[in-house]
């Protein structure tokens, strides 16, 4: 099959569902969205944005977006769940109610599965779904919007504190079907308020399907919102994500995104600053093996004076993997006094490896302040001889320094049952490293 | 049986010798000091004694307590007792001290046939040997050596060590950089850890170590041969007549 014809077959596969997918107000937003792919059809490398991750064969493959699977044993994945938190289940693509648990909430916290939220009419939910981030010149995003059936919606009025953390799990486990899954997570951070997410994407050993997740965010004046994400799909998975976020005036965004599942997966984070005084800490890294390609893009866009971004970037790559950062900064220009840093580290420790890193800044103010800086290398000679002269094996050597090098996108994070789920996806790694 | 022997032991690093023959013999217990010029080898000896990559024993053998030490990686010699205490501490940013120090310590008490410490006795047992040598808590929670004073960094070296518990300590000019508070404190703490099981060689430039760590032999290094040995009488004839007395012209001297 051709990329035409597969966006074709898509917009069949459209028209034939588009009636049984939820919220019947959101037709025409589906239907312009469809338009909006076909016309575009998937990124390829000649878009300056897309240059280092090939999406051909994801755009070839007959990943199919209606198939309903039959729920696997979720108590197999129940390790995925982080204590004492309130959680959205999404299995195969569907909100799974017996594992999805909200305990009681404050007054004016909400938080529901997307399935459930678009099924009434809600003036306020219209005002926020696909405005944050909209579907224009994004044909991906554009593809979730015709297609999203499920995902995290959560609301806090001004002044609210989400005491836990929330947690979004995505589990496929879907046989021979290879599914093409389309989440959508929407976060609305009234002014004052305060919450942490944890986006978990998890997937069947060996499985083959295809994850196209948007998540979006808004941040209200002088609100906080920490935003932790486990990308630990089958490593035969495609994984295409963006989460995009505004930021009003003085609100604070935080996140860390780590990937270690996927063959072929592209995690983009944007930021449009668009009051004075906010700021976001971006952090991010990929552990990768085998054959696997984690393409980390970030866009910090300052639209307005006095905000700051900092962005720290960790990859860890062994065998054949490849690694893409792409790291975006615009300082528009009236955005005097911004306060922006960038660092991406690279550590290859296979001859094999291979990573691409490119820092993308856009200046049009002049009273700015814009650091960034890259490196790529291998384990530090004189490190792993330190730590072997004091009797530390070699395998336990170079455990401790990979764990430490990829420990600094976790330095934000305070200590606490999100931050473990986080760091168990390193350790599981470290478990199978050479 | 002696307890570390070494004969006739080359070395070159790059393809160029740096030590041409040196045979010493250290008994249990005892502490030598090794003092020469820069460029004489001492480094290269620390660092062939520990396994480091990149020094070629090309002639020699080195055994101790009964093992023949080349035939073994870094972190077995270690288990095996024998530490190094680096010139240069190494900068680890991410490992906490307190991490670092416990993978360690049960690395060697497995390689030694001893249990595993846990949580708690670790932390009990790194309290107590770091009040001997006044480390402050905050320093253990630090990463390692990261962002440390010269004189810390020397000073977690002497602690690494007594936490360690090796038989044999090899001590690379633990007072290079070191001001003379700063050596007190290092040189306290290695006469703490002096006993008849624990045979040190020290590693020094300077005769002023020798007057806190007073040796029970002394050996003059020069080009990769000892050219003098002798009791501790040996380093107040450095002092006061020089290297020249041994032929050495340091001004002449290579790199290290």
């Amino acid at each position: 099959m051709t990329t035409n014809e597969n966006t074709a077959r898509i917009v069949d596969s459209f028209e034939q569902a588009k009636n049984g997918l939820p919220g019947t107000w959101l037709v025409g937003a589906r239907e312009g969205a469809i338009h909006s792919f076909a016309a575009a059809g998937f990124p390829t490398q000649r878009v300056e944005s897309w240059k280092y991750t090939n999406l051909n064969r994801l755009a070839r493959g007959a990943f199919d977006p209606l198939a309903e699977i039959a729920a696997p044993d979720v108590n197999a994945w129940c390790d995925l769940f982080i204590d004492g938190c309130d959680r959205i289940v999404i299995v195969n693509g569907r909100v799974d109610p017996v594992h999805s648990t909200i305990g009681a909430l404050a007054d004016g916290v909400s938080v529901s599965a997307l399935s459930d939220a678009v099924e009434e009419i809600d003036p306020d939910l219209e005002k926020q779904l696909g405005q944050i981030a909209p579907d224009e010149g994004a044909p991906l995003v554009a593809l979730n919007t015709a297609f999203m059936r499920d995902g995290l919606v959560l609301r806090l009025a001004p002044g609210t504190v989400l005491e836990r953390p929330v947690q979004v799990v995505h589990i496929v486990d879907s046989g021979d079907t290879a599914l093409a899954l389309h989440p959508r997570t929407l976060v609305v951070a009234g002014d004052n308020s305060q919450a942490t997410v944890v986006e978990t994407f998890a997937g069947a050993e060996g499985a083959g399907y295809w994850t196209n997740a948007v998540t979006e965010i808004r941040v209200g004046k002088n609100a906080s919102v920490q935003h932790l994400k486990r990308q630990s799909e089958s490593v035969a998975a495609y994984h295409t994500a963006l989460t995009q976020v505004r930021l009003d005036r003085d609100a604070r965004f935080y996140s860390v995104a780590l990937t270690v599942g996927g063959i072929l997966s592209r995690n983009e984070v944007k930021v449009a600053f668009e009051g004075e005084g906010a700021e976001c800490k971006l952090a991010g890294g990929s552990l990768l093996r085998g054959r696997q390609h984690a393409d980390s893009t970030t866009e910090a866009d300052h639209r307005v004076p006095n905000t700051n971004s900092d962005q720290v970037f960790r990859n860890v790559l062994d065998d054949n993997s490849h690694s893409v950062f792409q790291g975006g900064v615009i300082v528009r220009k009236d955005a005097q006094k911004t306060d922006s840093s960038q660092s991406n580290r690279n550590l290859l420790l296979s001859s094999g490896a291979q990573a691409d890193t490119k820092p993308e800044l856009q200046i049009f103010a002049d009273d700015v302040k814009c650091a960034h800086g890259a490196t790529v290398g291998d384990l530090d000679k004189t490190s792993m001889f330190y730590l072997e002269s004091r009797g530390i094996p070699p395998k336990q050597a170079k455990a401790l320094l990979i764990e430490a090098f990829i420990g600094e996108i976790l330095e934000d994070v305070a200590e606490g049952s999100a931050r473990n789920h986080i760091e168990s996806a390193i350790a599981n790694w470290m478990v199978e490293a050479k | 049986m002696s307890f570390l022997s070494i004969k006739n032991l080359h070395a070159s690093v790059g393809g160029k010798e740096i030590l041409k023959g040196i045979n010493l013999e250290v008994g249990e217990g005892e502490v030598h000091a090794i003092m020469g010029p820069n460029g004489s080898g001492k480094s290269t000896l620390s660092y062939v004694l520990s396994g480091r990559e990149g020094y070629d024993v090309t002639e020699g053998e080195i055994v101790f307590k009964g093992q023949n030490v080349l035939e073994m990686e870094p972190h077995e010699r270690a288990g095996a007792g024998i530490y190094l205490a680096f010139q240069y501490p190494v900068e680890i940013p991410g490992v906490s001290n307190l991490t670092f120090l416990k993978t360690a310590v049960n690395a060697v008490r497995t390689a030694r046939g001893q249990e595993e410490l846990d949580a708690i006795n670790f932390l009990k047992f790194a309290r107590e040997q770091g009040n001997i040598l006044e480390m402050k808590d905050e320093l253990l929670k630090r990463p390692v050596n990261v962002g440390f004073s010269g004189g810390e960094k020397k000073r977690n070296e002497i602690f690494q060590m007594a936490m360690l518990e090796p038989s044999l300590a090899i001590l690379d000019e633990t007072d290079s950089g070191l001001d003379i508070d700063a050596l007190r404190i290092v040189s306290e703490g290695v006469n703490k850890l002096r006993s008849p099981e624990r045979s040190m060689v020290v590693i020094t430039h300077y005769q002023r170590l020798l007057d806190h760590i007073v040796p029970d032999f002394i050996h003059v290094l020069a080009d990769g041969r000892f050219v003098a040995s002798g009791g501790k009488e040996l380093a107040l004839e450095l002092e006061k007549e020089g290297y020249a007395k041994f032929g050495i012209d340091e001004g002449a001297s290579a790199a290290a």
